[in-house]
């Protein structure tokens, strides 16, 4: 009887253990998931194959300019940088806004240039505004596509060339496209910092 | 307060309760949500009145057939207990009740929730940064007109531990600021949030808008005010030491003030941007320095530079103040990532920097006799 | 009473495998804990008496805050909890221990040491006054958490905190499931049982989330990664996700138990059977689902999609359908009863109005555009005190005046237990109702200084934060008196009451039901 009852209590014991476990998993495993949960619902658009570099730009522009111009709306475009947290930048669209039709190809250049006295690894991380606007944009040529390496003192004007799908709905009357810069070897000098402090 | 006005406030409030309701509703206090003066806030002071009153109207006869019952059904009464317990019927009645009232408070808020959503109209964009302890707003459609806006200095004086200030003798205690943001009337105001260091919320309840401000991230609001006046509001997310001293002031006004307020700022921009090359003196900027510093770098390294030992750094005889100077002007100018301590090449003209970094250097005892110049800060 | 030997003094509660002992030592420690987050509350109606700044620094306010709601959510309420479920759950299925002892032996002294370890930062180097401890609010949300310097002891506390929860609900799992006596089926447990294993199942599923996020914490901080820092390409809104997934269901951990008790409670002094205690079964466990789907209903305004905030606002105040019909069924239990109101049906009353208020401004705040007002105001602090306060912790309080008899062996006080329940009720209501209004009225949570605008309503506001704080004494003070003597109990203690626990002697024996009995 006793035996038996201490049985199903390792049974209970391995189980619960085993879920707790699974669920630790689960918790890094909500990481991953809410990035896929954003895509299946278009909320990150295309965004996050620009950051895994699985961005086919080709074929992306190819579907936004599927449905021709449409000369009889315009949509405004806003440029603008947000923080680089961390880094020392001097970073700046070279133009502000403009406005076009939907379907046409447009480009405009951002202006980077590396303030400190080292050698920067760093990767633009875009984003737009509103958010539902993000898989009406096509980028046929970004500087967010790769890395940019700096030297010191170096400064560069990079270009973005995009469409914007004319299937865009009416209710989204201007895009803001928004760039910043993380450090590409971020976590390996976090890492250093957190060494050197301690 | 006094303790004299801590006595005043009590016996008004004991005289506000024996008089029970109409006195407290006659008082100068708010009890209740302000209909505010948008569509979107008079919408939001809708919902929670509807829901306000449904809740009330449940909590009434729930309430009532529970005392009904405490007054009624009790042993000492001689209430025998009846042995009833259990009835699917009335459990199904009371399931699909509360679910029905749920359908009746969805659509309402359905329809609010959609229509705040709804950015499909704007005629200007303000971005909004977050930065600890203040806002920085710049204006995207109109060029320089770019500024940062903290709590302004009456309040910040009085609010200090053992200020013996009396903040009833302040005005607007804690929500104003030295920079106000201007904003024509009936224009849709797009505002794109965002922060610098940590998450704030930028919160103005007059005006129905509350967003988080989230670092690296735009988030998107807006309000329309056809009344001109000006709305306050604070930081809705805990963002730190000075979380409760960071407000937020908008000044709504005619198309014609605005334009005059524009012009402003703009010849403001260009007279700033004409320092960046000028040399000072260092007299001057130790005047100026000292004036930056107070505003800018006290709130957490001391006005005495004395620092909070193992949370914020001393300024006094410290190894950035008194060593490298470029490695100064790097800390002051980049901020250092992991920490509050903010880069301030965005919020601080190069005249302010080279003045504070100045005084730093020769201040609290530091006597390393450096000047910098606006045209070393790179 | 089989007189076994067992070690005496300290010994016997370090190495103590007994379920009573292990309970008591969890409800003592909890009370402590209540103590110190209280006396932290204390610090903080000080301080927002009148507006301007009198007492502390704006960052010693801000760690007050935090290390209040820590300390009251994982260091008073959900040993507590355990506790009451150590004493009771084997009593009431007639076990004569927990399944695991040993076991619940680590489960409870792991405890101390969390706690120790969360609260010492507060003592270490540099200025206590300025608050050296963790002031980022106890919901600490990146990247604010990640700029403390002393991030690592928090995480460990959180560890610990974890695994101890984590062990107690396998422990109470495995009870529930193997050690029931002969003809005690499922549908037969006492609600108390029942709540506890749904509880105890919730606990398993989110605190290794916890532990999670706070591992992601301690790497982003200590070891170069990025889960949460925007620095190096993380998401700081990711961590609130996270966090809440973790956050909901745990706002359920504290109040499915205290369903429990008062379940065990109202039908006792109402001398009448549970009503509808199938559908309290199936509404405990439906909150339960629910706790895991709606956990964005706190981050309304992250910005998330508009789709995203419908789903989250019409999930949430789906919950408002099975706690409507607990309320019902509580309301339908005292219905036609014989009703007596001895201190701890007191309590059970108060928790039924009480926190029924809590329920209904929760709903007010599922509503998502007027949550738009609402989020981060005083009108928040006042819902989840008047859910977690007038709701787990009077729950808890009458709990431990049922029960106490039997635990005793003597019968406390009922002139003191009335005068601290009066004392407790109107001024928690003082404390709290006036909440409402600040909030409302637009003052943001955890600020230490306001504008005078909100100075009436929070000056009353500490008072009655003054005087419930001080009737908690009355508590400490009636318990002891009761457990040095008294009025002996007897073993049934109240004349309604019903459960096997009621068929023991009073005070239990050390040892309980080694003969299983029979359940009919």
């Amino acid at each position: 009887m006793s035996t038996d009852k201490d049985k199903q209590n390792r049974k209970v014991l391995g189980v619960s253990s085993f879920v707790a476990i699974a669920m630790f998993g689960f918790g890094f495993a909500l990481i991953p998931l809410y990035d896929v949960f954003c895509d299946a619902f278009g909320i990150n658009g295309s965004f996050s194959a620009i950051e895994d570099g699985t961005y086919n730009a080709e074929a992306e522009a190819q579907k936004a300019m599927a449905g021709g111009v449409d000369r009889s709306r315009t949509i405004d475009m806003q440029f603008l940088v947000n923080d680089s947290i961390g880094l020392n930048l001097d970073f700046k669209p070279l133009t502000k806004k403009l406005t076009l039709n939907p379907g046409e190809v447009k480009e405009v250049s951002y202006y980077v240039k590396n303030r400190s006295d080292k050698t920067i690894t760093i990767q633009a991380i875009p984003d737009i505004t509103p958010n539902n606007a993000k898989k009406y944009l096509a980028k046929i040529e970004c500087f967010c596509f790769q890395q940019q390496t700096l030297k010191p003192g170096e400064e560069k004007e990079m270009p973005l060339r995009f469409v914007v799908n004319s299937a865009i709905p009416e209710t989204i009357p201007v895009l803001t496209m928004t760039y910043r810069f993380i450090n590409s070897h971020y976590k390996a000098e976090q890492k250093l910092n957190a060494e050197t402090r301690s | 307060m006094s303790a004299s006005k801590t006595i005043k406030t009590l016996s008004r409030l004991l005289c506000a309760a024996l008089l029970l309701g109409p006195a407290i509703a006659n008082a100068d206090y708010e009890l209740n949500l302000m209909p505010g003066v948008t569509e979107i806030s008079q919408m939001q002071y809708d919902l929670h009145m509807l829901v306000l009153w449904l809740v009330t109207v449940v909590g009434i006869l729930v309430f009532g057939v529970m005392i009904y019952s405490i007054i009624k059904h009790r042993k000492s009464k001689g209430a025998q207990a009846a042995q009833f317990h259990e009835s699917t019927t009335v459990e199904v009645i009371w399931t699909i009740i509360p679910f029905a009232i749920l359908v009746a408070i969805a659509v309402p808020a359905t329809k609010g929730l959609l229509e705040m959503e709804d950015t499909s109209k704007y005629d200007m964009s303000i971005k909004v940064t977050g930065i600890q302890w203040k806002w920085e707003y710049d204006y995207i459609d109109e060029d320089g007109v770019k500024f940062i806006s903290q709590l302004d200095e009456a309040s910040e004086n009085a609010r200090k531990l053992g200020s013996g200030v009396d903040v009833t003798t302040v005005e607007n205690y804690l929500l104003d600021v030295d920079n106000p943001i201007v904003v024509p009337s009936n224009k849709r105001v797009r505002l794109l949030i965002t922060a610098a260091d940590v998450i704030h919320a930028w919160w103005v309840p007059d005006l129905g808008v509350k967003r988080d401000a989230i670092p690296g991230f735009i988030n998107e609001s807006w309000f329309y005010a056809e009344k001109e006046g000006t709305y306050r509001g604070q930081c809705a997310e805990l963002c730190g030491k000075d979380h409760g001293f960071m407000p937020i002031v908008v000044k709504v006004v005619s198309q014609a003030d605005y334009d005059a307020w524009v012009a402003n700022q703009k010849a403001a921009a260009s007279a700033s941007a004409a320092e960046d090359t000028k040399t000072f003196g260092m007299d001057e900027l130790m005047a100026r320095g000292k004036g930056v510093y107070d505003k800018s770098c006290a709130a957490c390294h001391g006005p005495t530079g004395a620092g909070v030992p193992g949370v914020f750094p001393a300024m006094a005889g410290s190894k950035i103040t008194t060593g490298d100077i470029a490695a100064h002007i790097d800390i002051v100018v980049n901020g250092k990532p992991g920490t509050a301590m903010a880069a301030y090449r965005s919020q601080l003209s190069k005249a302010d920097l080279a003045a504070v970094i100045t005084y730093e250097r020769n201040a609290f005892g530091n006597k390393t006799g450096d000047v910098v110049q606006p045209t070393d800060i790179k | 009473m089989s007189d076994h030997h067992h070690p005496t003094g300290i010994k016997r509660w370090l190495f103590t495998t007994n379920h009573k002992d292990i309970g008591t030592l969890y409800l003592w420690f909890s009370f402590i804990m209540l103590l110190i987050g209280g006396s932290m509350a204390m610090v903080i109606r000080a301080e927002l008496f009148e507006p301007g700044m009198q007492v502390v620094e704006p960052n010693f306010f801000n760690m007050m805050t935090t290390m209040h709601g820590l300390i009251m959510v994982f260091g008073a309420i959900m040993p507590a909890f355990v506790g009451f479920a150590n004493w009771l759950v084997p009593m009431m299925v007639g076990a004569p221990d927990m399944a695991l002892p040993r076991m619940n032996n680590w489960s409870f002294w792991i405890l101390p040491f969390a706690g120790t370890m969360l609260l010492m930062p507060m003592f270490m180097g540099g200025d206590f006054l300025q608050g050296q401890g963790p002031a980022f609010g106890w919901t600490f949300y990146e990247p604010l958490s990640g700029q403390y310097n002393k991030l690592g002891f928090f995480i460990f506390a959180v560890h610990l905190l974890g695994f101890s929860s984590i062990m107690g609900s396998i422990n109470i799992i495995a009870t529930i499931l193997n050690m029931r006596a002969p003809g005690m089926t499922l549908m037969k447990m006492p609600l108390f049982v029942w709540t506890w294993l749904i509880t105890a199942f919730l606990l398993i599923a989110v605190m290794p989330v916890l532990a999670g996020a706070v591992t992601m914490m301690l790497t982003d901080k200590y070891f170069g990664t990025s889960f949460f820092d925007a620095a190096g390409g993380g998401d700081p809104v990711l961590f609130q996700h996270v966090f809440w997934f973790f956050g909901h269901p745990e706002v359920y951990i504290m109040i499915l138990p205290a369903f429990g008790i008062v379940s065990q409670i109202i039908p006792t002094f109402a001398r009448k059977p549970l009503f509808g205690y199938a559908s309290m079964v199936y509404a405990t466990a439906a909150i339960a689902f629910l706790s895991f789907i709606v956990w964005a209903h706190h981050m309304f305004t992250v910005g998330m999609p508009v789709a995203g905030e419908l789903y989250f606002m019409y999930a949430t105040v789906m919950i408002a359908v099975p706690t409507a019909v607990k309320v019902f069924n509580w309301a339908a239990t005292m219905w036609k009863g014989s009703m007596t109101f001895e201190t701890p049906m007191l309590w059970a009353i108060a928790f039924v109005f009480l926190f029924t208020i809590g329920g209904f401004t929760g709903l007010m705040l599922g509503v998502a555009p007027a949550d738009f007002q609402y989020h981060d105001t005083y009108f928040v602090v006042a819902h989840f005190h008047y859910v977690l306060v007038t709701g787990a912790l009077f729950a808890l309080i009458g709990g431990v005046y049922y029960w106490l008899p039997k635990w005793t062996g003597n019968m406390y006080s009922e002139k003191l237990g009335k005068l601290h329940f009066w004392l407790s009720t109107i001024s928690v209501n003082v404390l709290f109702f006036p909440q409402h209004f600040i909030g409302l009225e637009g003052m943001p949570r955890r600020i230490p200084d306001y504008n005078p605008m909100f100075a009436d309503w929070n000056m009353i506001s500490s008072i009655g934060g003054f005087v419930f704080g001080a009737s908690q004494l009355i508590f400490l003070y009636t318990v002891i008196k009761c457990i040095r003597g008294g009025e002996k109990a007897t073993d049934q203690v109240w004349e309604g009451a019903e459960g096997l626990e009621w068929t023991i002697p009073s005070p239990a024996p050390y040892h309980t039901f080694e003969t299983a009995p029979e359940v009919k």
